[in-house]
This record gives C-alpha cells, structure tokens and sequence, in this order.
C-alpha cells in the first residue's frame, strides 16, 4: 500500500500523555508516519515527532519529556494570582462597555503600545513545557523532520476569546476558524513561537506574536467542530496524505470524519472516559500516576482501534491476493490443453 | 452492478478500503459516541445541558452516519463477496471441465502409450530374431572360416606327406601320424566343433581319404609293392617299426594311447603292438587281419571320426 499517513494529535493540556502511548503502539508495529498536526498540547508532542528520525525513536523521547513533566509539574498555580487575574479579565471585560474605558483604551493603543491589546495576559510567563521542548527539539532537527502544522487562534484578546469560547460551549454561536501554520517555514527564532502559539491558553499564557497577529490556543478554533482543535485540513490539502490517523483527547468529541470524505481515517477514540475529573483539572493535572495512566490508556485505544483496521486491512489484501492469484491459475488452465 | 462495482474500484481503489475501514473505525466512533450519551441519559442537568447546546444531537447525527456508512459498507462488502463466490464458483467449474478433458487426454495417452508399447514389444521381438539371425550367421562365418582353415590344414597336412616330411617313418605309420597331426589341427577342431554339419565334414574327410589313398598307394609304390596289392597290417607294422629308434616307437606309444577297442580299434592295436612289441595272441574282431590301401584308409577314417567322438 503506498499510502502517506498523516498524524493529528488534539489538544487537551494534560491528557496530551495519551499521544505518548499512541506513539507506543505505532513503534511497536513499526508503523511511520509522513507528516504531523497538532493543537496546543499536540502541536508541543508533534514537535517533538517530527523531529526524531522514527515512530520509536519519537516514542522514546515524548516518553522522556512526559515523564520529566511528573517530576516538574509545568503549571503551578497560585491561587490569588488567579483570583487577582480573574478580577482583572471581568473588569477589563466590563470596562468595553464603558465609554470611558473605550476612550482609554483607544488612546493608550495610539500611543504606540505596539501589543494588540493591554488585555493580552498570560499568568504565566516561561513554563518548563519551554524548557523541555527546547531539551528535545531543535531548528536542525525540526528543518530535517517531518513536515510539521500546527493550528493556532488569531486572538481578540483573552476575554474576548474565552468569551467567544464560552458562547461556543453553550451552542450559541461558534468560534471563528482556526489558522494552520506550516512550522517549517518560519525562521529558526520564530519556529518555537508558532509551536508555543498553539498551545498558549487563554489565561495560563500570553499570546504569541506571528506574522504581526497575536495567537493564542489552536483548539479554540472552530469550536462547534473542532475544526482548530483536530487539525487534518493542512494535513489534506497541503501535504496530501492519502491515511490520517486522529488522536482525540475529549470523550465523544464533535469531529466528523465524514467531513472529509476523500481521506482514508482512523481514529483512536477512547474505549473508557479520557476525562477523569473536572474539565479544567484534566488539562493541568500532570500527576504522574495520571500520566503513566493515560500513556497506558492511549496505547491500548491505539492497538485496539488501529489493530482492528490493520487486520481488516491486511485479511482485503490477502483476499486480493488470492482472487488475483485465482484468476491467474484460471487463465493458464485456459490455455490450449493438446494431448 | 458487479461490474459496476469493480469500475468503481478500478477508478477509485483507496474506496474499497476507505469504505472498509470507515465501516470498522466507525464501529470504535460509535461506541465512544454511544458511551457518552449513556452517561448524559443517566442525569437530568446533564440531558437538559446536552439538548441546551445541541450536543447530543450532533452526536446522534454523527452515530446515524456512521450507521449509514456502516451499512453502506456491509451492502458493497456482501456484493463483493457474492460477486467473488459467484466468480469462484464458476472457476471451480471451468476446473471441473478442465480436469474432465484432462481425464479424457490422460485416457488417449494411455492408450497411445499401450499402443507404442506393442509396437516397441514387436521391434524387441524383431530385434531378437535379428539377434539369432546374426548369431546364427557368425557362427556360419566362424564355420566357413573354420572350414577354410581346415582346409588349409588338409592341403599342406599331404603337401608335407608327398614332400617326404613323414619319410621317416614306416608307410603304414605315416598314414596314422598325416590323420594324428590333422586331428589335432583346424582340421580335427572343425569336425569336433561343427558336428551338425556331417555333410561338410563327410566332404572333407572324403577328400582327405581320397588323398591318403593316393598318397598311400604311391608310398607301397616306392617300397615295391603294388598299388592293388593286400597287405598284413601286422606284418607291416612289424617290419616298419624295427627300422625305428626307441624314442619314435616311445612317442609313437604315446600318441596311440588313448585308444579303444571298440571305438578307435587301430589306435589300440597299434598302441599295444608299439608298447608291447608285439600283438600277442589276443584276438581282435574290430580290426581285419588282411588290408589293402582303400580299407585300410577306410578303417583309419573310422578310427579318426572314433577317436572324435571318444574324447568328445
């Protein structure tokens, strides 16, 4: 089969250690893939896929960096510095309604504050999730690599956008699309940038400048769909993969694969709930017994769901075998037969 | 349709396996799908909540797609399958036709092949007669060889008596060692070797009698008596061996012992006259007292052919 085999690893913050354990399963069948997307956590494990020179040697170092991620968890929150954040977003957010707010905020942008926005804020400044994919990925390993995208959400500003996503989790409206970055064609400082673009969470991180638009979480994107989220198109339409394999990382997610019906697609949806606390809890807990548990979780979601196509697979390729091998058998005896 | 279907997949070939693996991995969808809408079923919040944001009728659209391809799949996939049984089905009868004529040829080649082995059994028995012909021609041409030989023998066996080779010894004598030498000879090998045929070697033992006549006649001839004339063998013998030294009479002895009263009676007379000095005064019914040249050749002859079928 010449297939080119696309790899889409969606976002999920912590549960991101489940990628780790599809990895598993894809070096243990020795199966390689061609080109890779990701969101937000996604595109910080693909980054790391692209950059290794196979399915195993990829696994090895995402199981590495996982596990370095239990010894030091990268999202320590402070309690007050969220309350003081929180304070600060509603303000901001009320402050638009005001016509005195808007005055001050128009006049201080025209005083050359060359950021989109004063209300683009990040808790938190420099995690160790930098640290870690500067340890395992680099612009020459990533130039040599598999083509990487990433998607990325072009920010209105963090109220704005968690506005925009709160809307989209109640069905009222949904959020605009996400954009895809081809990774590759940035210049060695700018690469990291777009990787850390895509997974910068509202609130946690600041947005990220590319191409003089901030962005932040790819997997805000396309909410209703999870069009920024799951993110196949590049993988499609520029890099033309014939084979997609899609990692999801929330229970019974809204991605259609008949959306793209041209495209062969296995997806690897978990057989029990992905989800074991609260929403926010499974994106920032990176307790390691959660970790070595998802890892374990995505690997057996990933054998059972790709196992069960392979078999399929290879028992039409044999079937095809045989016919072609029948039908071959069948034109000999067809020959002229003189005693 | 069937040949539809295989257009289809002649001009698309990913889509069999897209249909396929729609049909299985639609299977894992589902039951993610299907998981989660139990649990959200389970609660009164959690129905209100998914109805609220369209959720649970997205999911059910998704689960009736997945549905729908999968029974989408399952319709091309029986056709497939029934087009391939069809197809199968319909080889293992070309196969059965196949094998019939095959029986059919089998049989024709058996019976050619009984037929060849009659001809090849015909040629073998051919090949044996020719065999006998040519054995039975060898031996003709080793018989006419022999025949030539002995011939040969015969001729310079008396050119040798009549040039005087045997002058040393007694007349009588010299009749005995000319028939001795032929004997052991081509001459004597040819009438042992070929007895079947008596006619050839009565012809030449005929000849060799004539000669000896006329040789025996001209030998009585030079020691004064007449070619007609009677004679006593005993008389001379004694009169021809007194003239001989002890050792011809010993070898002479010797030649003639092998003889037997009743089949080579002259062999034995002369044996015991040469051995003893003397005849004695045993009688002897196989030998006449009295000879001329004609009977006593005659009596040699026998004594010859005797002799042959003695040691034989």
């Amino acid at each position: 089969m010449n297939a080119k085999v696309g790899l889409v690893l969606s976002g999920g913050g912590a549960k991101g250690a489940y990628q780790v354990g599809v990895m598993r399963y894809l070096a243990e069948v020795e199966m390689e893939v061609h080109a890779v997307s990701g969101a937000s956590i996604g595109a910080l494990n693909g980054a790391v896929i692209a950059g290794s020179s196979n399915s195993r040697d990829a696994y090895l170092k995402l199981h590495e960096l996982w596990m370095e991620l239990a010894k030091e968890p990268p999202l320590k929150i402070n309690g007050i510095y969220v309350g003081s954040y929180l304070a600060y977003s509603i303000l901001m957010g009320a402050s638009r309604l005001s016509p005195v707010s808007v005055l001050v905020l128009k006049m201080l942008r025209k005083q050359g504050s060359k950021v989109a926005g004063i209300d683009d804020f990040g808790l938190i400044k420099e995690s160790p999730i930098r640290k870690l994919i500067d340890k395992y990925t680099s612009y020459e390993t990533l130039s040599k690599g598999l083509p990487l995208y990433v998607s990325a959400y072009k920010t209105e500003g963090t109220f704005s956008d968690i506005k925009g996503t709160v809307l989209g989790i109640l069905g009222l409206s949904d959020t605009k699309e996400s954009d895809f970055f081809h990774v590759q064609s940035f210049s060695e400082d700018k690469q990291q940038d777009v990787i850390f673009a895509s997974a910068a969470l509202p609130l946690l991180f600041e947005p990220q400048e590319i191409e003089s638009e901030h962005y932040s979480d790819g997997g805000l994107g396309g909410w209703k769909k999870s069009q920024g989220n799951t993110p196949i198109t590049p993988l499609i339409e520029e890099c033309g993969c014939s084979h997609i394999i899609v990692t999801h990382l929330t229970d019974a997610s809204a991605w259609n694969r008949y959306d793209f019906p041209n495209t062969t697609i296995i997806e690897i949806r978990p057989k029990i709930p992905i989800s074991k606390e609260s929403q926010v809890k499974d994106l920032l807990n990176f307790k390691a017994s959660k970790i070595n548990e998802l890892i374990e979780q995505g690997y057996e979601d990933a054998k059972r769901c790709i196992g069960d196509v392979k078999v399929a697979v290879d028992l039409q390729a044999k079937s095809q075998q045989a016919i072609s091998r029948r039908d071959d058998a069948l034109a000999i005896l067809d020959d002229d037969f003189n005693i | 349709m069937n040949s539809d279907l295989n257009t289809l997949y002649d001009e698309i070939p990913q889509l069999k396996e897209k249909v396929m693996i729609d049909f299985i991995n639609g299977i894992e969808v589902n039951d993610d799908l299907i998981r989660l809408r139990k649990d959200v079923n389970s609660g009164v919040k959690s129905r209100i909540w998914q109805d609220m944001t369209g959720e649970t009728h997205d999911r059910q659209q998704q689960i009736d797609q997945n549905f729908q391809a999968g029974l989408y799949a399952t319709s091309k996939w029986l056709q497939v399958i029934e087009s391939n049984q069809i197809k199968s089905d319909l080889v293992i009868e070309r196969v059965c036709f196949k094998l019939a004529e095959t029986r059919q040829g089998v049989m024709k080649l058996k019976s050619a092949h009984l037929e060849l082995k009659g001809q090849v059994e015909s040629l073998f028995n051919r090949f044996d007669l020719l065999g006998d012909k040519f054995s039975k021609l060898e031996s003709k041409l080793h018989e006419c060889d022999s025949g030539r030989l002995a011939t040969q023998q015969m001729e310079a066996v008396f050119d040798k008596w009549m040039a005087g080779g045997f002058n040393a010894y007694p007349w009588l004598v010299r009749l005995y060692l000319v028939l001795d030498e032929l004997y052991w000879g081509d001459f004597g090998f040819f009438c042992r070797q070929f007895t079947d045929n008596n006619i050839e070697i009565e012809r030449l033992l005929e000849q060799v009698k004539n000669k000896s006549i006329i040789n025996l006649k001209e030998d009585m001839r030079v020691v004064g008596m007449l070619p007609e004339q009677v004679f006593s063998w005993q008389e001379e013998l004694e009169k021809g061996v007194k003239s001989l030294n002890v050792d011809r009479i010993n070898a002479l002895a010797l030649l003639t012992d092998y003889g037997d009263e009743r089949s080579t009676p002259i062999s034995w007379v002369f044996h015991r006259y040469l051995a003893n000095q003397t005849i004695g005064n045993s009688s002897i019914d196989s030998v006449p007292y009295i000879f001329n040249a004609e009977n006593i050749v005659e009596h040699m002859a026998r004594n010859f052919k005797g002799r042959g079928a003695y040691e034989r």
